[in-house]
């Protein structure tokens, strides 16, 4: 599991869900930076192997999230709105369904990690 | 001022009973702090009780920046584990304080021979030189003794303050509230 870490030189796309001031309207707006100047959370390209006991895996790529947060103790990059996808995976047996459903990362932000739909893991 | 710099502050500083706490921020910029996780310089005055009766005013240091972290679907494991309902793993570094040394606002000198040789036993120790890593927060600084101004000559203990003299990512830690 990794995130595509490209040269820090290499500038990548942050989309940027903007609330505009009345709250009312959601316009989005894609923003180049340099990867290595980066503040805050931004959707950004993830890789996987799906896996389960029974099938074999299958490499998936989707949208996950990545960033620096201005962090005390808590606060860390996390899913703001998240969408689902499923796939069927390779190889299962008769008694193993091969559905897989994992989630896609649609916006980002930092904010405390929350144990109610996250494994909240620090190293 | 932005909670988190709060927090840190509050993190800083032994509960001592009647004393209040101001603080005012220097260095702060429109930006926010530089990437990676940095010193930040606070004056600190404490009072003796709401009033203000005694007071006095130390510079102590927060660490304030900005860590690497990242959100992604969770492994089967992981899944498995929580009964299918942390879909999401979250993995990341906090901006902490990782060294410590002491500090005297007005100690005498007998007390700075005395952390001197606390700290030689650290060395024998093999903690390394006047360095301490970090298990709890409360460990991880250094002790600034703050000595409370009164007035007409009125005498009252110094305060023990707490203060970070560095800083990195590390491993995120519960706060006390």
């Amino acid at each position: 599991m990794s995130l595509h870490a490209s040269s820090s030189l290499f500038l990548f796309l942050v989309t940027v869900a903007c609330l505009a001031a009345g709250g009312m309207a959601v316009s989005s707006v894609t923003v180049a930076t340099a990867l290595h100047e980066f503040r805050g959370c931004a959707v950004r390209e993830f890789s996987f192997v799906a896996q389960k006991p029974g099938c074999r895996g299958l490499k998936i790529t989707t949208e996950a999230c990545w960033g620096r947060c201005h962090t005390w103790e808590k606060v860390v990059a996390s899913v703001i709105n998240k969408g689902g996808r499923g796939v069927r995976l390779p190889g299962c047996r008769a008694d193993v369904s091969p559905l897989y459903h994992y989630p896609v990362a649609l916006h980002c932000h930092c904010s405390a990690c929350s144990t109610r739909d996250t494994e909240c893991e620090t190293f | 001022m932005s909670p988190c710099v709060t927090s840190h502050l509050c993190f800083l500083v032994l509960p001592v009973m009647t004393v209040v706490l101001f603080l005012s921020p220097i260095g702060w910029t429109l930006d926010g702090p530089a990437l990676g996780c940095h010193l930040y310089p606070f004056n600190v005055t404490i009072r003796s009780d709401r009033r203000g009766t005694c007071r006095g005013t130390h510079l102590v240091h927060a660490c304030v920046g900005y860590c690497e972290s990242s959100a992604f679907p969770s492994r089967y494991s992981v899944l498995a584990a929580s009964n299918f309902t942390h879909n999401i793993t979250s993995t990341s570094r906090c901006c902490t304080i990782s060294k410590e040394a002491k500090v005297r606002g007005r100690g005498g000198e007998r007390e700075r021979e005395r952390e001197r040789e606390r700290e030689r036993e650290r060395e024998r120790e093999g903690w390394g030189e006047g360095e301490t890593y970090v298990f709890m927060c409360m460990f991880a600084s250094l002790q600034v003794k703050v000595r409370l101004d009164c007035p007409r000559g009125r005498h009252h203990d110094d305060i023990e303050i707490l203060t970070a003299t560095a800083c990195r990512c590390d491993m995120c830690r519960k706060s006390h509230d």
